[in-house]
């Protein structure tokens, strides 16, 4: 099955959860979530859901500079995205478990 | 922020994600490309100033770019194509009843001997008439295809930075005031015009007291009229046309008195009234 449709459902609390082990800027969220497995995430969803949870309230960003060139904005959670992933995880735990006894069942 | 994108492709790809996202607020625009900006630095850098193939084999095409940007960012999608040249039609149609009702309806007030109620039906009929085909157009939608037009955005903002030039408090009390005030007067002048148009075609006279039913019919209707805009407005499409109206048969009225209602302009320069 193409998990590119499952992660369009998913990609905020993908994003919320990597920026909960530390701050990052774009690319870094990429990367971390590529790291993580989701292979097929693509960069410019990555971007505008991070604008998007920005906009939300649910991250600050800063700027810093780096040696190896471009300024990069960097994405923190604060309070109300910590809130949103609690309950996202707890959406998500509670459909997974939803899903996963559906399939065994219709096995 | 000053993230510099350096390379030519690089640079050539910002600018079609920056086209594909035309149709966005500037503000909102210039910030998901400044985010794109700092994206292509990034792969700049990793991949050692790569060409426009590499760069399209990497993230798609600019135009794929930024769909995806836009939709993960919650932009609703451009409109079609299509769809665009609808609103663009309404819009016209629209704005040609609201110069054609208020030419056609003092012109015909000036002209007519006698103001039969039948041509005066006419003469909204026609005035009207490109509204109602924009709203055939809307294929009956709401506003919303218009309102997403750039020519329509920038209406807006240009009304809205006229109104932050204001002092506060006059743009408040315009606001507060001033509105509810002009949709009474509105009312009001229709019902005192179409009084001495339709009813009374003679010169004004005391006739103070007949004219407190139908004024006061209309006043309500104009309120009435313009909460229904409020909450659905394709209402505009019949209320901005006879706002038009409105304001310059006013303009009339006080270069030429009450008598331009009653025809006597006309009359007047034919010489029916002699010299």
């Amino acid at each position: 099955m193409d998990t590119s449709q499952l992660l369009k459902g998913v990609l905020d609390i993908a994003v919320l959860a990597v920026l909960r082990e530390g701050d990052g800027y774009g690319y870094d969220v990429v990367r971390r979530l590529r790291t993580a497995g989701l292979d097929d995430v693509g960069d410019a969803s990555v971007y505008g859901t991070l604008r998007r949870l920005y906009t939300a309230g649910a991250l600050t960003s800063y700027v810093q500079p780096s040696d190896e060139g471009p300024h990069r904005k960097y994405y923190a959670l604060n309070a109300t995205g910590r809130d949103l992933l609690e309950r996202s995880t707890k959406t998500w735990d509670h459909f997974a478990d939803t899903m996963s006894a559906l399939l065994r069942e219709t096995a | 922020m000053s993230t510099v994108v350096d390379t030519d492709a690089a640079m050539a790809y910002r600018e079609r994600v920056g086209a594909a996202l035309a149709d966005l607020p500037a503000e909102e625009r210039d910030d998901l490309l400044e985010d794109v900006a700092e994206h292509l630095a990034e792969l700049s850098v990793e991949l050692g100033d790569p060409s426009a193939t590499v760069l399209e084999q990497r993230l798609g095409t600019p135009e794929e770019y930024a769909a995806e940007l836009r939709a993960a960012a919650g932009f609703q999608k451009p409109a079609s194509t299509a769809r665009n040249g609808r609103a663009r039609l309404a819009l016209t149609c629209a704005v040609l009843s609201t110069l054609l009702l208020p030419v056609i309806s003092v012109s015909w007030v000036m002209l007519s001997y006698g103001h039969p109620l039948g041509q005066f039906l006419l003469v909204l009929a026609i005035g009207l008439a490109p509204a109602a085909v924009g709203l055939i157009v809307l294929r009956g939608r709401d506003l919303g295809m218009v309102a997403r037009l750039p020519v329509w955005r920038f209406g807006e903002r240009t009304v809205r930075h006229g109104a932050a030039a204001l002092p506060g408090s006059l743009a408040r009390d315009l606001r507060e005031v001033g509105q509810p005030v002009w949709w009474a007067l509105r009312g009001a002048l229709v019902g005192v015009a179409a009084y001495f148009v339709l009813i009374e075609d003679r010169p004004m006279r005391a006739t103070v007291p007949r004219l407190v039913v139908p004024v006061l019919l209309t006043v309500l209707a104009s309120i009435w009229l313009t909460r229904r805009s409020q909450q659905d407005r394709r209402w505009l499409f019949l209320l901005v046309p006879v706002n038009g109206a409105v304001l310059l048969s006013l303009v009339m009225v006080l270069m030429q008195g009450t008598s331009f209602w009653t025809g006597g302009w006309f009359e007047f320069h034919s010489g029916r009234y002699g010299w």
